[in-house]
């Protein structure tokens, strides 16, 4: 791998893996970095990334609409839908911060063994897990932007 | 007894001792130190005509008899005072006192050491002379007999002595001084010691000591010394058996000695008793009621009032176990049937009458459902053949009279002890080969095709329909040689290959990815492509069915939880279709009433059935969900494996060779069609071909041809894999 480090570095000329920061889980990442071999120079990653972009921002927005609507269900399913897209990008905070949101979402606890009933501490904390969220994903967005600038 | 062997008895001990144990190590320490400081002020300030170790049995007692006096008789500083100005003024025999009292309170001002914590080594230096007498008593005991009697006749003197230096001295400026040293006696000494402090300042122990055998030391007064310090040794026995010493410590409880006991006998009783089982019994001298101990009387002091010379062989404690045969009558029969049953007993357990589990006893299989259920998990062997023999199983009883007490004697260990029985597994792995038959298992299944001709045509057509990957070997090599490696690495994992499989390459299988997330959809999808494999993607369970239903998948990524339908209803339905379908299932042993009876549901999907579901699809589920709640669920499911988001690329690969391979496999002709098909693909496609892959293409059809014997002919491979299928 850090063979591959300095090859991207100086076809790049830009940031190389070690500044992704920690908030990126760097094996997970780099393997789809690996994938571009196959198609043209980083061009497939750069599709997932900023696919991953424009589906996390549509997804935010759909959660907001759900904790207005107090739609619990949908946060889950909505927290289920970007906690995979970010595990598979290897962007640890925001898939775990996704994953409270699902288990929120179901009525259980953060770690999704316990139940709790009450519906108003669910959004509560579902609202608190979006700001957090929000603002892991604005941290990688930044880097990952940075890293295909 | 050497003091090391109190204390590993003692460290061995687990038993609510444990804070005594330490002071005693702590003290050993400091012992082993303290004595030269000692030595070094002794020489300084006086001089002694006394041999070393009386010296120091001295000093010790010295200490104790003030420290015990200290607080009623004296002020501390009155003590301190004295032993300041017996500096200047001692006579030969108020040195050794002016030394006790010294080592008493620590007075030396230039001492660096904690003055408390030679206190505390002193009374086990002590403790480590006596315990060496009491073991050895060689000629040495002789001669410090003497001088301990000497010493005796020193404290009386010292007393008064003390008292009047003591009363003369309070005038003295240093006075001051001195409490506050004192206080800091107190404050220094650590909280697991004050305990001993205590014992020493304030204990009046009446001479509890002096009735144990071997505590010959007793007579040196000793009394001051902690009883968990002091230990001594009792006779036990058990019934009918020989006497034999036990090391308690003289404020050990009976509930103590049961645990020493337990330790004697290690191997007979220790095995399957725990120390409350067992009762110790008392057997008076003078032939009165004997008497059951209970576990709160303190064992030194019950046996010094039975046994007021001290505990003899003749003596010893009588050990009672519960009875496993019968309930004990009364203690005088109940002797008389131990002396018998014991070694019964003993022996049943190191020598098991092998007989005994077998597998057709009539008890066994009416217990495996219930047991093989909820035992199976911690099935241990080890401890089977000794667990049926000490928990009712055995069958043979030789009385009829026993028989009936003995469920209830031994009720509780049954449910504890009794594991899985050999019989119990084997009927598991046997349960659980047949549910792997039903849903999983990829055993050659293909059944034997009905006519050459018609599967044929119909293979053909499939594979011509079915989504073509590019051609596989005009894909970009210059970062495949990354990957190859790896790809041959699992090959040879899997040595069993045909050998035209091994051209570093995963198994032409057919891939239907189960996926909601474009993204992850979209990764997949390159994944499949690098590894150049056939693929087809779905974004719901319904459309992953739909998809199956068309057939020639042999390994779908399920994602679990998708809209519509969730992977695992989708998986479950997959399942139950495949059930319907006899799918993978020898058609000899199939039912033909379930085939029939989904007869109307399966023509939608029977259509290239025997050609195109040669056997279950493998299901790997993904899942992003770290619970293992959720693993399981879908591998309840039917999902045959689990891979947990973010996929790793190198396990997914495996995955996919893996299955891949064994359904490679199992649809053997069916891949060589394939193989075929590709390679004529590539010739045509590839016009302007390499030489190189010629040669590849020349090379895969010899490795096939070796197998084949003739390479092109399509009956002839037909023939060839319905050989394969009845291999």
């Amino acid at each position: 791998m850090p063979d591959r480090h300095e090859e991207e570095r100086s076809e790049e000329g830009s940031v190389g893996l070690p500044d992704l920061g920690d908030s990126i889980d760097a094996a997970t990442f780099e393997q789809i970095l690996e994938m571009d071999d196959d198609e043209d120079e980083r061009e497939f990653s750069k599709s997932i990334v900023f696919g991953f972009f424009e589906q996390a921002e549509q997804t935010f927005t759909k959660m907001d609409d759900a904790l207005k609507a107090k739609d619990l269900k949908q946060l889950s399913s909505l927290g289920h839908f970007l906690k995979g897209s970010s595990a598979t990008l290897g962007l640890t905070k925001v898939k775990d911060s996704c994953e409270k949101i699902q288990h929120y979402g179901q009525k259980k606890d953060e770690a999704g063994t316990e139940d709790e009933p009450d519906e108003e501490k669910c959004l509560e904390r579902i609202k608190d897990s979006l700001v957090q969220v929000k603002e892991e994903y604005a941290e990688v967005e930044k880097v990952l932007r940075k890293f295909y600038d | 007894m050497a003091i090391g062997s109190f204390l590993r008895q003692k460290f061995r001990r687990s038993t609510s001792n444990a804070s005594s144990i330490s002071i005693s190590s702590q003290d050993c320490s400091q012992s082993q130190s303290q004595p030269q400081n000692q030595n070094q002020h002794q020489h300084h300030n006086q001089n002694h005509n006394h041999t070393h170790g009386s010296r120091s049995t001295k000093s010790r007692r010295g200490s104790q008899t003030p420290s015990r006096r200290a607080p009623s008789t004296f002020g501390s500083a009155t003590i301190d005072e004295t032993a300041e100005k017996s500096d200047g003024t001692a006579t030969s025999t108020r040195a050794e006192a002016k030394s006790l009292l010294e080592n008493a309170s620590g007075e030396q001002s230039s001492d660096l050491h904690s003055p408390s914590s030679k206190h505390i080594s002193i009374p086990d230096t002590k403790a480590i002379e006596e315990a060496d007498c009491a073991d050895f008593p060689t000629p040495n005991t002789d001669t410090i007999s003497p001088v301990a009697e000497e010493e005796v006749e020193d404290l009386d003197e010292i007393t008064p002595d003390g008292n009047a230096q003591g009363t003369s001295a309070t005038n003295t400026p240093k006075a001051k001084a001195r409490p506050a040293e004192l206080q800091r006696r107190q404050s220094l000494v650590p909280p697991q010691q004050t305990r001993l402090i205590k014992t020493l300042l304030e204990t009046e122990l009446p001479s509890v000591n002096r009735a144990a055998t071997l505590d010959y030391f007793t007579s040196n007064g000793s009394s001051t010394i902690s009883p968990n310090m002091v230990s001594r040794k009792i006779w036990v026995r058990r019934p009918g058996a020989s006497a034999t010493l036990v090391t308690i410590n003289e404020d050990d409880l009976v509930d103590d000695v049961r645990d020493m006991i337990l330790k004697k006998y290690a191997n007979t009783l220790g095995r399957s008793f725990d120390s409350p089982d067992v009762t110790l019994r008392i057997i008076p001298r003078e032939n009165q009621q004997q008497r059951t101990l209970g576990p709160e009387e303190p064992m030194g002091r019950t046996l010094d009032a039975y046994f007021p010379g001290g505990q003899t062989v003749e003596d010893a404690l009588v050990i009672d176990v519960p009875p496993r045969r019968t309930p004990r009558p009364s203690p005088h029969t109940g002797r008389q049937y131990y002396e018998d049953g014991r070694p019964l007993e003993s022996a049943s357990e190191y020598f098991p009458p092998m007989a005994v589990p077998a597998p057709p006893s009539p008890h066994l299989p009416a217990s495996i459902p219930v047991n093989g259920l909820a035992n199976h998990n911690h099935s241990n062997l080890a401890t089977h053949s000794m667990s049926v023999l000490t928990t009712g199983h055995v069958p043979a009883l030789p009385s009829p009279g026993r028989r009936p007490h003995h469920p209830t004697t031994n009720r509780p260990r049954m449910g504890r002890q009794h594991t899985s029985s050999p019989t119990i597994i084997s009927t598991h792995q046997q349960q659980t080969v047949m549910n792997n038959e039903k849903s999983s298992n990829p055993a050659p299944a293909a059944p034997p095709l009905p006519t050459p001709p018609a599967p044929l045509q119909a293979e053909s057509s499939q594979i011509q329909r079915v989504a073509t990957p590019p051609p596989r070997v005009s894909s970009p090599r210059p970062r495949t040689t990354n990957s190859r490696p790896k790809k041959k690495k699992t090959n040879a994992d899997h040595p069993s290959l045909p050998a035209g499989m091994l051209n570093g390459a995963v198994p032409p299988i057919n891939v239907l990815i189960v996926e909601d997330n474009i993204i992850n959809l979209k990764l997949l999808e390159a994944f499949m492509k690098r590894l150049k494999v056939r693929w087809q993607t779905a974004m719901n369970g319904k459309e992953a069915v739909t998809k199956w239903r068309a057939g020639g998948f042999h390994l779908v990524l399920m994602d679990i939880q998708l809209p519509i339908m969730s992977g695992l209803e989708a998986t479950k339905e997959i399942r139950r279709l495949e059930r319907l379908n006899n799918i993978g299932v020898f058609s000899s042993s199939a039912g033909a009433g379930a085939e029939e009876g989904g007869e109307v549901e399966a023509e939608e999907d029977r259509l290239p059935s025997s050609v195109l579901f040669k056997s279950p699809v493998i299901i790997v589920a993904l899942t992003a969900s770290s619970l293992q709640s959720d693993r399981h669920e879908a591998l309840a499911a039917g999902c045959n494996d689990f891979l947990t988001k973010p996929v790793n690329f190198v396990w997914l690969e495996r995955k996919v060779m893996e299955w891949g391979c064994m359904q490679a496999l199992i649809d053997f002709d069916g891949w060589r069609k394939w193989k075929d098909f590709s390679q004529m693909q590539q010739l045509e496609s590839g016009e302007g071909g390499e030489e190189k892959k010629k040669a590849d293409v020349k090379k895969k059809k010899g490795k096939s041809s070796r197998i084949s014997t003739s390479g092109s002919g399509e009956l002839m491979k037909v023939g060839e894999a319905r050989e394969m299928g009845v291999v």
